[in-house]
């Protein structure tokens, strides 16, 4: 227990101090060679002996297990030409890897030296020399991707990947490159969406096609609508007619065949009719008479027929209606295609333009879209191949069908490739600019880039600064950048969680799925208008406004609002605002049947503070709600009973407190004066020990750390942005991200562009490892 | 290989949830068809499926009080009642890769992540993802050419959707039950409507347009596999492999259809006119039948004999307002010894049985050669975790259904040495699926005691 004690302890300390370096490290990057000779002072005097008694075991004295030694090399500048080793060692040690638990144990002290330590010489280790851009491995389309470029690509909006596989998530988000595999059932669903979705945009033949109808009996109706019961027998004042589908308003031509039979010469009067027009009398003779007619007859179900007059017959004359026949349309109108059938062929086979040509234009064009670069000659022969293949046994449609499906089906449409070749010594490169083009839209729109952002990167102009903030502007403005908010927000947030909450319906019998859904919009709301409006990102933390329905409102006892269109209204005087009092929020961090002071803190701890408290370790079980607890006061009370156990309180002396200043907020967000019968004591104390009472004290509190929330949120957009986990040598880059935005009221556009602007997002390592040649950072030269 | 079946009858699986009469499913394989079957095969073959329960259990309830082949079934099992004499319960296996060994906390992950690879994970939140290639895949990648569709892999989770999985680790490791080799994972079906359609095709095509279809679709194939194999000659080493999972996706996909176009030659296509289920239903015990269903139909008809289930992973927070319990799985898993939570548990614990209870009362019920469809399978039922209040890896909660083939004694409860590997058990199973291999996963060697 001594032992669990002081390594829970550790646990505390690397809290606390991991929040005192976030806040601190934006100071830290002046002044390399200072800082070098602060480091090797502080390691001579206190570090050195320190992973000589805990660490040389493996990793020195002649040792270096997982291939690293931390002795290594004649200099500290040698010793740390290995920022990738030591940024492994700085996590090991604030996760509580290292030392193993079955080796010596440093005191907390030591502990929070040694990763001090470390952590300043990543510092200098990241921020002299040039810098790692990082490498964005072969990218996949997700689900929500893959649905955007369908849709923009082809016009038809058919969401096809709803029936994929879950995107696996890495890094809290589903768009990392590394965790998006590939398997054979995926590949078969995109085969299988290539072809529904292309089935839907083009018309591959025209429905109107020419057709030749005969009825004959048994096909006939009588007047009463019912099947004939003789045939093709006619009597005096009787009819018969087929109900005939017409597909369009067009001509057909009809031809009634009916056979006069019996004795005498005299004539018979029948009257045919077809659809609303009376055509013709006709007069029978005996034997076949025949009678064909062009007419113009209107779409859908008309009838088509003949009666006989109700003339007393002389002798025995009886009528026989043989047959009624019926070809067309003649002349129909071409039928209307779709607007992603005339976006594919923009161009007819024709006069000037031979099928051949047709079909290549129509590929290049496609390709080059689906591709997000220009396609090349070589590729374009060969679905021109595939498409002569099928021309032979198949329209014109038809065949330029098959090599477009080959396109959706293509690694270069499923992946986004960033191709190695062409790197500057350095191992370095510069992404194109369609590259660049691909990045950015799928950042602001999980899709594809639009011809504004193609015809740019044509021109070579988009990388060009004043050019993509430009663009940058235009896209945000745009609708598709909701794609922003469902995908980022939904995933920074977890929004997207709302979905499978189930709260306790007895217990809140005023939970059902539209409160779910203005919950989350809300939010998104939110989101939204400090995208467009290009607000602090500050208030995230604190609005003097939020969006609320009639159904939120109520939940939230806001008056006078109706409806179920969301309206702006004031949070003055209410406890609402910002994201962490929302019923949103408050209620995915709660537990089905009460409210979790536990998940809140940590949720506030890890969204809005960047700092995660650890899991907790596997023998302490969570939140213990026994019968007796419950009897005995209010949650806190409880809570706090259980902060007395050793193993719980060192980190849930953190989380906790933040959560209980929330208390007021009961499993669903509505507010509430008591616990149950208790009283509700809502004083919080952040981890760096500063103190606030209630909800508001909490935002409050939190806006003293304006720049660490900062860097927060951009640690978390730069990641999504990327589509891979940052990394150390990410670190300069976040700190200068969130330096801008302390000089420009934390608008949201300047994180937005500083992202779009540094070198990860433009820039890219050709060499898988970081220790590869040449990209590791470089002594500088000059102080040897 | 003779392969008859003749699955037509518009009745079958009718409507969201349809539990499928039985009779009627025996039915659907005309009688000279399954005589010719047998007559051509000598053996019938084996079918081999693992199926995941996530949390493990409170084992004073599922654990029997005896061993050997006079036990009585404890309360969690009493569900299984009717089928006792067809599996084995087990007890002393265990998963030692889904302990931490030096990486902390993340049990769950690796719970789901060690089951079928015997591997452990290594803990990455993305970069880097490697694990180890799973009993199934292993299998399927050996003797699945036999069969259309080499495996099948089914869930009835739809996976995290936000946010961070466990405890630094990607959420792969904890959503995929099935991986293709170290880096790959297998994702599973979750709509029951759609493994329908990959077992047995959409069924709106007649056989020539479905010739069509699939001759058109080996030439866009053909097209994207030149063009992969270019690409392929661009890109830097780790993208490389990156799209080779893509490379042999597409030659997966391009040998069934390859199969199915044999097929269609010599007219023992499927007639796939049966009424399929309509998505995913609302109430998770019926989502968990319908999948038994198709588990059974798709072993039934042999278009597989591998399959994976994995009904929900591990660290699932589903609660089952069905049965009453409104608090999520795994925060109640944390019990700490209090009754009222060890209780819900424990009706969770009998929700899963009894689903499973049902599956195997049909399997057994599909007659098949000289026994039934059961006694030619070899069922896993089992959890990488055994107590999820405190996250232990061994003596885990296993039952083997089926005689696989007639090599297992069942009707037993067999009690294994502490720590004996699960991976063991999986060498006695590839065994019967006839390939012979030493080592598997953390395997030190056969289990000796399957046989009475």
């Amino acid at each position: 227990m001594a032992l669990l004690m002081i390594r829970s302890k550790t646990v505390c300390h690397i809290l606390a101090l991991s929040l005192t370096l976030l806040a601190a490290s934006a100071s830290l990057s002046r002044a390399a060679e200072a800082d070098l000779n602060k480091l090797q002072s502080q390691y001579d005097s206190q570090i050195k002996p320190l992973f000589a008694k805990y660490c040389y075991e493996c990793h020195g004295n002649g040792k270096s297990k997982g291939k690293f030694a931390m002795d290594k090399g004649a200099t500290l500048r040698d010793l740390l030409a290995d920022p990738k080793h030591w940024n492994k060692t700085f996590e090991n040690l604030r996760d509580k890897n290292m030392p193993p638990e079955d080796e010596a144990q440093p005191s907390a002290a030591e502990m929070n030296d040694m990763i001090t330590w470390v952590d300043q010489a990543l510092q200098w280790m990241t921020s002299s020399g040039p810098q790692d851009p990082g490498r964005v491995a072969l990218h996949r389309l997700n689900r929500s991707e893959y649905n955007n470029t369908i849709r923009d690509l082809v016009g038809v909006d058919i969401r096809p990947a709803r029936g994929f596989p879950t995107d696996d998530s890495g890094y809290g988000f589903d768009n990392i490159a590394e965790v998006l595999s590939m398997s054979p059932l995926l590949a078969e669903k995109y085969l299988t969406a290539a072809e529904e979705v292309l089935d839907q945009a083009i018309v591959t033949r025209s429905p109107y096609e020419k057709k030749l109808v005969k009825f004959e009996p048994p096909d006939y109706l009588e007047r009463n609508g019912k099947k004939s019961r003789n045939g093709a027998k006619m009597e005096p004042g009787s009819a018969l007619y087929v109900m005939y589908k017409f597909p369009v308003e067009a001509e057909y031509e009809i031809t009634w065949t009916l056979i006069g039979v019996g004795k005498g010469d005299k004539t018979l009067k029948t009257s045919l009719k077809a659809g609303e027009e009376d055509p013709k009398s006709m007069t029978l003779s005996a034997g076949k008479n025949t009678l064909k007619r062009k007419l113009k007859i209107k779409a859908g179900d008309q009838p088509i027929g003949a009666s006989l007059g109700k003339d007393p017959w002389p002798g025995e004359r009886r009528a026989l209606l043989e047959s009624i026949q019926i070809e067309g349309p003649f002349n129909a109108p071409p039928p209307p295609l779709p607007d992603s059938h005339k976006r594919i062929f923009f161009i007819q086979p024709g006069a000037s333009v031979s099928e051949t040509d047709a079909a290549r234009r129509i590929i290049q064009r496609f390709a080059a879209q689906a591709f997000r670069r220009p396609a090349v000659d070589a590729e374009v022969d060969r679905y021109l191949k595939l498409f002569a293949a099928v021309r032979k046994e198949a329209n014109f449609e038809q065949a330029v069908k098959l090599p477009l499906t080959a396109i959706l089906c293509s690694p270069h449409f499923l992946f986004r490739i960033e191709k190695d070749s062409p790197a500057d010594s350095s191992g370095i490169r510069t992404l194109d600019d369609y590259e660049l083009a691909t990045r950015l839209s799928y950042f602001l729109w999980s899709s594809m880039p639009d011809q504004m952002l193609f015809d740019l990167a044509a021109k070579g102009e988009l990388h060009k600064d004043h050019v993509l903030q430009q663009q940058v502007q235009r896209m945000l403005a745009d609708p598709k950048s909701a794609a922003l908010t469902g995908n980022f927000a939904g995933q920074w947030l977890e929004l997207r969680l709302l979905e499978d909450v189930n709260p306790d319906t007895e217990k809140f019998p005023t939970f059902d799925d539209d409160l779910r859904h203005a919950m989350r919009r809300e939010i998104e709301l939110l989101f939204e208008t400090i995208v467009k409006e290009d607000r602090s990102v500050m208030e995230f933390v604190y609005s003097d406004y939020t969006f609320v329905n009639r159904k939120l409102a109520e939940h939230y006892g806001i008056q006078g609002v109706g409806g179920d269109q969301f309206q702006k209204v004031s949070t003055a005087g209410t406890p609402r605002g910002g994201v962490i009092t929302s019923a949103a929020i408050l209620t995915l961090t709660s537990n089905p049947t009460r409210t979790s002071p536990v998940k809140r803190g940590a949720w506030v701890l890890e969204q809005i503070l960047g700092t995660p408290p650890p899991p907790p370790p596997p023998v302490v079980p969570e939140f213990d709600e026994s019968k007796k607890a419950e009897a005995s006061g209010t949650l806190r009370q409880r809570l706090v009973a259980h902060q007395v156990d050793p193993n719980c309180s060192i980190c849930h002396r953190r989380m906790d407190p933040i959560g209980f200043s929330l208390e007021n907020f009961n499993a669903l967000g509505i507010w509430r004066a008591k616990d149950g019968e208790f009283e509700i004591d809502t004083a919080g104390i952040l981890p760096d020990g500063a103190t606030f009472t209630g909800p508001d004290g909490l935002k409050k509190t939190l806006l003293n750390r304006k720049e660490q929330i900062a860097q927060a949120m951009t640690q978390r957009l730069l990641t999504y942005a990327l589509g891979r986990g940052v990394e150390y040598y990410d670190r300069p880059t976040i700190l200068a991200v969130a330096r801008k935005m302390s000089q420009g009221d934390y608008r949201f556009s300047i994180m937005i562009n500083e992202i779009v602007n540094s070198d990860p997002f433009r820039k890219r390592r050709a060499y898988k490892s970081p220790e590869a040649p040449a990209s590791a950072p470089k002594s500088p030269s000059k102080t040897e | 290989m003779t392969r008859n079946w003749l699955i037509s009858r518009r009745t079958m699986l009718r409507g969201v949830g349809a539990l499928l009469p039985l009779p009627l499913l025996e039915a659907m394989i005309p009688t000279t068809a399954r005589a010719a079957s047998a007559a051509s095969h000598p053996k019938t073959p084996v079918r081999m499926a693992f199926i995941y329960s996530p949390n493990g259990v409170i084992m004073s309830d599922w654990r029997p009080s005896a061993d050997g082949g006079n036990y009585q079934l404890p309360p969690t099992l009493s569900a299984l009642k009717k089928v006792q004499k067809h599996f084995n319960v087990m007890t002393g296996l265990a998963h030692d890769n889904a302990r931490s060994k030096g990486d902390g906390p993340g049990d769950h992950a690796r719970s789901s992540a060690a089951f079928l690879t015997g591997a452990h994970p290594r803990k990455t939140s993305g970069a880097d993802i490697r694990l180890g290639v799973s009993i199934d895949q292993y299998a399927a990648q050996r003797i699945g050419d036999a069969t259309r569709l080499p495996s099948i892999e089914l869930t009835c989770d739809r996976g995290r959707t936000a946010g961070n999985c466990d405890s630094g680790y990607s959420c792969a490791y904890q959503s995929n039950l099935s991986w293709k080799n170290e880096t790959t994972p297998v994702p599973a079906e979750i709509d029951p409507a759609l493994v329908f359609n990959r077992l047995f095709g959409s069924g709106d095509l007649t056989p020539e347009a479905r010739a069509a279809r699939l001759a058109r679709r080996k030439s866009v194939l053909d097209l994207v596999a030149d063009e992969t194999r270019q690409l392929n000659s661009q890109l830097g080493k780790s993208d490389q492999h990156k799209l080779d999972e893509f490379t042999t996706a597409v030659r997966d996909i391009e040998k069934r259809i390859d199969k199915s176009l044999a097929e269609q030659k010599s007219g023992k296509a499927p007639l796939a006119q049966i009424t399929r289920p309509q998505g995913v239903p609302r109430e998770y015990g019926q989502h968990i039948r319908l999948m038994y269903d198709l588990l059974a139909l798709a072993f039934q008809t042999d278009q597989t004999r591998i399959a994976a289930f994995m009904l929900a992973r591990d660290g699932s927070n589903k609660n089952f307002p069905e049965i009453g319990v409104t608090e999520g799985h795994h925060e109640l898993s944390h019990h700490r010894n209090e009754l009222g939570k060890i209780d819900s548990i424990k009706k969770i614990d009998r929700f899963y049985i009894s689903h499973f209870a049902y599956f195997l009362e049909k399997m057994a019920s599909i007659r098949e050669g000289d026994g039934s469809l059961l006694d030619h399978s070899m069922i896993v039922l089992g959890s990488a975790i055994s107590d999820a209040n405190r996250h232990t890896h061994n003596d885990l909660p296993v039952i083997l259904a089926g005689r696989g083939g007639g090599a297992f004694t069942t009707g037993r409860h067999i009690l294994h040495p502490t720590d004996t590997p699960m991976c063991n058990l999986y060498l006695n199973l590839l065994d019967r699926m006839g390939i012979r291999e030493d080592q598997f996963g953390d395997s030190t060697g056969r289990l000796n005691n399957l046989t009475a």
